[in-house]
C-alpha cells in the first residue's frame, strides 16, 4: 500500500501553474468590461485555442485520472468509457456546431429565447443548464478533494477549499477569457503529458504499441483488492464485462454518453466564443482529434500502472485499490521518478481547474444572464450586469465547494456517467427541436425539458447508487439514461404536436 | 480605381471607434469631393454584435444605429453617398466591398485588443489591414474631437430606433450540401456506434448467461481482440470523419463563396 505524505516538487508546481493562471486573469480582467467580454471573451477566440480549449474543458478529472484507473483495475470496460466520451462529440460536430454558433448570443437559452417568443421557455433552459452543470461540478469537486490528499499532503477537505477558491478568483477576474486560457493551457498540458507517459511506458516495457496490447489479450492479468490481488485470464480483463455486469445498465451508460456530450451546458457556451459558424466547426475538429488522441493514449497508461504494479511494489506499487484515481500519478513516478510524478500531479489539478472554471461560467451565466438579465429584465448598465455575473460566479463556486465537501467519497466517473445522462435528457431533446423541427412549441420544448431532468434525477435518486443494494432499489439499473432520454423526445414531440394550434394563435398575435 | 471620384468605405457598427471614423471619413470626403459608402455588415453576430457592445462600452455608454449617424452626417455636409447592407463575416464583407466598388480608401475604427488577450482575439482592423485591395485608415481621434463626436451622436441617437432583432435562420447551413454530408457521417457513426455497444452488450450476456461459448469481443485477431480492434476503429472513425468533414465544409464554402 502506499503511503502518501506532503509533496514538496508537486506543490511547488502546482503553485506556480496556479500563479501564472492566476496573473493571466487579472492582466485579462483588465479589459473585460462588459458582459460580452465576460460571458463569451467576445466572441473572438481563435478556431485552433477554442478547439484546445474544449479538450480541456472536456478532458476532466473523470478522464484523466478515472478512466486510467478504471483501465487499470477493470481492462475493457475502463476502454469502453473513453470511447463513449467521444463519440458524443460527432453529434456536436454534425449538428450542433455551425447553426447553434448561428443564433444565440450568450447562451443556450439565448437561441430558445430567439425562436420561441415565450420566456417561460429561456427560464427553464437555465434551470436545466444549472441543474446539470451542478450535477457536473460535484464529481470535480470530490476528485479535487480524494487526490490532493495523495499528491499534495492536504486533507480532502483543503484540497476542495482550494480548487474552489482558485476557480472562483479565475472566474470571477475575468470570467471567459481567463477561463479560454486556463483550458487551453490545460489541454495542451494534458495532451503532451499523456503522449510522455505513453513513451516512457512503451520503452519501460520494451513492446511496441500494439505488441504492448495483446500482451494483456495473451497473459493474465493481475488485479489489487482491498482484500489482496485477485489474477484474472487476460482475454477476460479485455473483453467488456469486468465492471459492467448487467447488460441493460451497461447499454444505458452507452446511450447517455453518446447522446450527453453535446447537451452539456459547459461545451455549449464555448460555441459563443468564435467569431462565425465556420470556426464552430473548425474548432470542433481540432478538439475531437485532440480528445481522440488523448483517450487512446489513457489505454496505455492504464494498462501501464497495471503491468508495473508488481515491478513497482517496494515503492508501494503503481496501483492504489483504495484509491483507483491515482493509477496515473503513481505510473508517472514509476516511470519517471519523483519530478515526473510532480508534473502529472499538478497537471492533474490544472486538469480539474479548466473544467471546474467552465461549468461556472455556464452556471453562472445561465443564472445572472438568463434568468436575472434577461427573464427578470433587469437590464442595468453593462458595469452593473457584469457585478451581478461576478458575484453569481462566486456564489456558485461556494455552493460547488459546499457539495464537494458534502459528497465525499463518491466514485467520480460514476457521478459524471450520471451526469451525462441528465444532460442528455434535459437538453439534447429540446436542443435538437429547436433547431431543426418547424413543428416544435414552446410547450412542447418546456414540458420536454421538465419530464428529462425531473425523471432522469428521480431514477437516479430511486436507484441502486442510492437505495442500496438491486434488490431494494425501486429502479434495477444505476443510470437512468435509456429510460429517460427517449420519454423526454417523446413527450417534446408529443407535447409539440398537441399544441400546434396555441402555437398559431400566439404567432398570428405576434404577427398583428 | 472608381470611376467617377475618390471612392471611400466607412464602415460602421455604431461603436464609438467608428463613430470617430465616420467623422474622419466625412472630413476626407469633403475636402476631397468623394463619394462616401457606408457599409453595415449584418449577419455574423457575434463579432459584430460582441464588438459594439465591448465598444460602447468602453465609452460607457448604448450603441447607436452607425448607419444612421453616418448618413445624417454626410447629409449635412452635402456628400454624395450610398448605404450598403452585407451577410457575413465583418473583414471578409468589408474587403468584399472594397473590392467590389472599386474604393480608393477604407476609414475605419480601431478596437484592437492589446496586449496578451489580443494575441488570440480577433480584431477586426488588424484583419482588413492585412487582406485590403487599397489605403486603409485607422482613426484614432483627439480627445475633444471624441467628446464632439459622442455630443453629436447623443443628439441623433434619440430619433433612431434600435436595429431589429436578429431573426432566427439558420437555413443557410441545414440546406447546404455539407450540413447533409454531416447528416449521412452522423447516421454512419452512429450505426457503428451501436453495433459496437449492441455486440459489447452481448459479450456481456454470453459471459454471464451463456458461458461455455465465445463472447465475440474475445475472439482473437491482428495480435488482439475483436474488441479491442473495433473499439480502436470507433475512435479512427470519428478522428477520420470530423477531418474530412472539416476539409469538405472549407471546400464546398469557397466553391460558393462564402467566408
Amino acid at each position: 500500500m502506499a503511503t502518501y505524505s506532503f509533496q514538496p516538487i508537486a506543490f511547488g508546481l502546482f503553485v506556480v501553474f496556479v500563479g501564472i493562471t492566476i496573473g493571466i486573469s487579472i492582466y485579462a480582467s483588465r479589459r473585460v468590461r462588459t458582459a460580452g467580454h465576460y460571458y463569451v471573451a467576445g466572441g473572438g477566440v481563435k478556431w485552433f485555442v477554442n478547439g484546445i480549449a474544449f479538450a480541456g474543458d472536456y478532458l476532466s478529472a473523470a478522464s484523466f485520472l478515472g478512466i486510467a484507473g478504471l483501465i487499470a483495475f477493470s481492462g475493457y470496460d475502463g476502454f469502453i468509457y473513453a470511447i463513449g466520451f467521444l463519440a458524443g462529440w460527432v453529434i456536436a460536430l454534425f449538428l450542433i456546431a455551425e447553426p447553434l454558433r448561428k443564433i444565440g448570443k450568450y447562451t443556450f437559452g439565448d437561441a430558445l429565447a430567439a425562436k420561441f417568443k415565450d420566456r417561460r421557455v429561456r427560464l427553464v433552459a437555465s434551470i436545466s443548464a444549472i441543474v446539470v452543470s451542478v450535477f457536473y461540478l460535484i464529481p470535480q469537486m470530490v476528485g479535487a478533494g480524494s487526490i490532493v490528499q495523495p499528491l499534495l499532503g492536504l486533507s480532502y477537505e483543503a484540497g476542495v477549499l482550494i480548487v474552489g477558491l482558485i476557480v472562483v478568483l479565475i472566474v470571477a477576474t475575468a470570467g471567459m477569457v481567463s477561463t479560454t486560457w486556463v483550458q487551453f493551457i490545460k489541454g495542451f498540458l494534458l495532451i503532451f503529458a499523456a503522449l510522455a507517459l505513453t513513451i516512457g511506458v512503451l520503452f519501460m516495457a520494451g513492446f511496441g504499441p500494439v505488441q504492448f496490447i495483446g500482451h494483456f489479450v495473451q497473459n493474465p492479468v493481475t488485479v489489487p483488492t482491498t482484500h489482496g490481488n485477485t489474477t484474472i485470464a487476460g482475454d477476460v480483463f479485455m473483453s467488456p464485462g469486468v465492471k459492467y455486469k448487467d447488460p441493460w445498465d451497461f447499454a444505458s451508460l452507452a446511450l447517455a454518453l453518446f447522446l450527453g456530450t453535446a447537451a452539456l451546458p459547459h461545451i455549449l457556451i464555448r460555441y459563443y466564443t468564435v467569431p462565425k459558424p465556420a470556426d464552430a466547426r473548425k474548432s470542433t475538429v481540432v478538439a475531437i482529434v485532440a480528445i481522440g488522441a488523448f483517450y487512446i493514449l489513457v489505454l496505455f497508461l492504464g494498462l501501464g500502472a497495471n503491468l508495473f504494479n508488481g515491478a513497482a511494489y517496494s515503492n508501494g506499487g503503481t496501483l492504489d485499490p483504495t484509491n483507483q484515481n491515482l493509477a496515473a500519478p503513481l505510473l508517472a513516478q514509476y516511470v519517471g521518478g519523483e519530478w515526473f510524478f510532480a508534473l502529472i500531479s499538478s497537471i492533474a489539478f490544472a486538469t480539474i481547474l479548466g473544467t471546474v472554471s467552465g461549468l461556472i461560467m455556464a452556471a453562472s451565466g445561465a443564472i445572472a444572464h438568463d434568468i436575472y438579465t434577461e427573464y427578470f429584465g433587469r437590464k442595468g448598465d453593462d458595469k452593473k450586469t457584469l457585478r451581478v455575473s461576478k458575484i453569481t460566479a462566486i456564489a456558485v463556486g461556494l455552493v460547488a465547494i459546499a457539495l464537494g465537501i458534502a459528497m465525499k467519497g463518491q466514485n467520480v466517473a460514476f457521478l459524471v456517467g450520471l451526469a451525462f445522462a441528465v444532460a442528455a435528457s434535459a437538453n439534447l431533446p429540446a436542443l435538437l427541436a429547436m433547431l431543426f423541427w418547424k413543428k416544435a412549441t414552446s410547450q412542447g420544448i418546456i414540458a420536454g425539458i421538465i419530464v428529462g431532468l425531473t425523471l432522469s434525477i428521480g431514477l437516479i435518486i430511486v436507484s441502486p447508487t442510492f437505495m442500496g443494494t438491486t434488490g431494494e432499489a425501486w429502479f434495477s439499473l444505476q443510470n437512468p439514461g435509456i429510460i429517460s432520454i427517449p420519454a423526454s423526445f417523446a413527450v417534446t414531440i408529443g407535447v409539440s404536436l398537441l399544441t400546434q394550434n396555441s402555437a398559431k394563435k400566439g404567432a398570428s398575435n405576434v404577427a398583428s | 480605381m472608381a470611376i467617377s471620384g475618390y471612392g471611400i468605405l466607412l464602415p460602421t457598427d455604431g461603436s464609438y471607434p467608428a463613430i470617430a471614423a465616420t467623422v474622419r471619413a466625412i472630413e476626407l470626403a469633403r475636402d476631397r469631393k468623394g463619394k462616401l459608402i457606408i457599409l453595415k455588415v449584418i449577419g455574423v453576430e457575434g463579432a459584430g454584435m460582441e464588438k459594439i457592445a465591448e465598444d460602447s462600452a468602453l465609452m460607457r455608454t448604448a450603441g447607436i444605429d452607425g448607419v444612421a449617424y453616418a448618413q445624417d452626417m454626410a447629409k449635412k455636409n452635402g456628400i454624395n453617398f450610398e448605404v450598403v447592407y452585407r451577410e457575413g463575416a465583418v473583414v471578409g464583407e468589408i474587403v468584399r466591398t472594397a473590392t467590389e466598388k472599386q474604393v480608393d480608401i477604407i476609414v475605419m475604427g480601431s478596437s484592437t485588443i492589446k496586449g496578451l488577450p489580443g494575441l488570440y482575439l480577433g480584431s477586426v482592423s488588424r484583419g482588413v489591414i492585412k487582406e485590403a485591395p487599397c489605403d486603409v485608415v485607422v482613426v484614432k481621434l483627439t480627445e475633444d474631437e471624441m467628446n464632439r463626436a459622442v455630443q453629436l451622436a447623443h443628439e441623433i441617437a434619440a430619433a433612431i430606433k434600435a436595429p431589429p432583432p436578429v431573426k432566427f435562420d439558420i437555413s443557410d447551413i441545414t440546406k447546404s450540401n455539407r450540413f447533409r454530408t454531416g447528416a449521412i457521417l452522423l447516421a454512419i457513426y452512429g450505426a457503428t456506434y451501436a453495433i459496437f455497444i449492441a455486440l459489447a452488450v452481448y459479450s456481456i450476456n454470453v459471459r454471464y448467461h451463456h458461458q461455455p461459448q465465445t463472447p465475440i469481443f474475445s475472439i482473437e485477431t491482428l495480435n488482439m481482440n475483436v474488441g479491442l480492434v473495433f473499439g480502436f476503429a470507433v475512435i479512427f472513425l470519428a478522428i477520420v470523419m470530423a477531418v474530412f468533414f472539416n476539409w469538405y465544409a472549407g471546400r464546398s464554402e469557397k466553391k460558393s463563396g462564402g467566408n
